[in-house]
């Protein structure tokens, strides 16, 4: 197992951890509850898949299907993580229509176009697309908060994050492919470096949402 | 391999192209946010000044009716009940030139200025003669209830032609140009009182002017009376202002837009 495979799970499992700390202030923002489920389900996935990869020598093709059904359960809980924080109700019906449309067309991606022994490439771009757009539509609509600056509301980091991690994934494959016919390794270390790196920095932004939150809550306490 | 090079260089630019354009939306995001959040601050005062005039209007509505309420009895009751004493008085048959007649004599003179003087505050405390009355001429009677006690020297000037006024401002106006004299008689002890009122074609101003000991005003900002002034002020957009120094004197003024 790599520096960079152990740096991941250990900022993964940092996360799970600041946010089951942080869950009584989930109480004033309801939405945030759906954190908890989709770290653990992130944790117990890696955890299968390195298990899988490291224990019993797995080939990669092997435990791909892992990230074919968890591809479609995190688009799930961030779309309706995303519903709850949309005033407009439109907007609200949309994001919470295209789950099983996202849900239905990872499927059929996945049994018509790639296998289930391939990487899920097309499914999360897919869902990238979809989750940038719902990430720029909340960040433009964020209730103003009199008490607080942006910077401490959780919306902010957890936007930002998914927005990041997304952006530099979906367009570091176009990257990708073209280097990928010219130097097939260096395409490779890149593309697990960008990858992690940018992992980093998604789970860094939730765990300083969850912070924010309990921030929050420390300063609304009655005196 | 040329073209696969330009085909790296267009996906490189591409990205950093579009990265930009995420940089710059989460900093519009951030803009709009805060933009948002000035905006709704604002509206929360503005919310907070509307409650804060609604409870005052109705607080000098009810002063206003207790006003009423006393200028009617004073009138109606106390005032005929004087008047009867003095007619009862005037009854009385005594010797001439007795200690007798001389009581009586002072008797009816005292109950005569405490009829007056009823009058005149029945009269001050009545907002429907307020209303019937111009501005002018309400300060003029205020000022000759002061003059008449012989302490003090008062001046009114009017400038310019007295407009009609909306009855609601017009008795705003005169319950702070009361407040302010009252204030002089309390606490200025000063000899002249003069007082300016000024028309203009957009504005009134009233400036009540005293040659009193003054004060330092930084000292005064808490002094309910003075707030009250400036309250009433704000309740229909004018601006209350007062300059003094010790030893100087103190100007007060009232600045009422018209339109």
């Amino acid at each position: 197992m790599s520096i960079y495979q152990i740096l991941y799970l250990f900022l993964l499992t940092t996360s799970l951890a600041i946010c089951f700390y942080s869950y009584p202030s989930f109480e004033q923002n309801q939405s945030l509850k759906v954190f908890p489920i989709l770290l653990s389900t992130s944790v117990t996935t890696e955890l299968i898949v390195n298990v899988l990869r490291y224990m019993y020598g797995y080939a990669i093709s092997d435990y791909q299907f892992i990230y074919h059904l968890y591809i479609p359960l995190e688009y799930t809980l961030l779309a309706y993580y995303f519903s709850l924080n949309n005033n407009k109700p439109q907007v609200r019906k949309l994001i919470l229509l295209t789950i099983p449309l996202f849900i239905l067309c990872s499927l059929l991606i996945s049994i018509l176009l790639i296998s289930f022994k391939e990487h899920p490439g097309l499914n999360f771009n897919l869902s990238g697309i979809l989750l940038i757009s719902w990430c720029l539509i909340t960040l433009f609509s964020i209730p103003p908060n009199l008490t607080i600056t942006i910077f401490r509301l959780p919306i902010f980091w957890i936007c930002t994050g998914i927005l990041l991690f997304h952006v530099g994934i979906f367009f570091f494959n176009n990257l990708y492919s073209q280097l990928l016919s010219q130097n097939p390794d260096l395409a490779q270390s890149l593309h697990r470096l960008t990858f992690k790196t940018l992992n980093y920095i998604l789970y860094i932004c939730f765990s300083l949402a969850f912070l924010c939150s309990n921030q929050m809550k420390k300063s609304s306490l009655p005196l | 391999m040329l073209q696969s090079d330009e085909k790296i260089f267009i996906a490189v630019i591409t990205t950093t192209f579009l990265m930009i354009i995420l940089i710059i939306a989460v900093v519009l995001a951030i803009l709009k946010y805060q933009n948002r959040t000035r905006k709704h601050l604002l509206e929360v005062q503005d919310l907070k000044n509307i409650y804060q005039q609604e409870i005052l209007k109705a607080q000098l509505e009810m002063q206003e009716q207790t006003f009423q309420t006393i200028s009617q009895e004073i009138h109606d009751n106390i005032g005929q009940i004087l008047s009867l004493i003095r007619l009862n008085i005037s009854t009385i048959k005594t010797e001439e030139n007795s200690p007798s007649e001389h009581k009586v004599i002072t008797s009816k003179e005292l109950l005569d200025q405490a009829i007056e003087d009823l009058r005149d505050l029945s009269k001050r405390l009545n907002t429907e003669y307020v209303s019937r009355q111009g501005l002018a001429e309400l300060l003029r009677f205020q000022l000759n209830l002061i003059q008449k006690t012989g302490l003090y020297e008062t001046t009114l000037e009017v400038h310019g032609e007295e407009r009609p006024l909306d009855a609601e401002k017009k008795l705003i106006i005169f319950r702070i140009a009361q407040e302010a004299l009252n204030n002089v008689l309390k606490h200025a002890q000063a000899k002249d009182i003069s007082v300016l009122l000024m028309y203009m074609s957009v504005k009134i101003i009233l400036s009540i002017k005293d040659d009193g000991k003054g004060f330092s005003p930084e000292g005064a900002q808490k002094s309910l009376g003075l707030q009250n002034m400036a309250h009433r002020a704000g309740l229909i957009g004018a601006s209350f202002t007062l300059q003094s120094k010790p030893g100087e004197g103190t100007l007060a003024q009232l600045i009422v837009a018209t339109e």
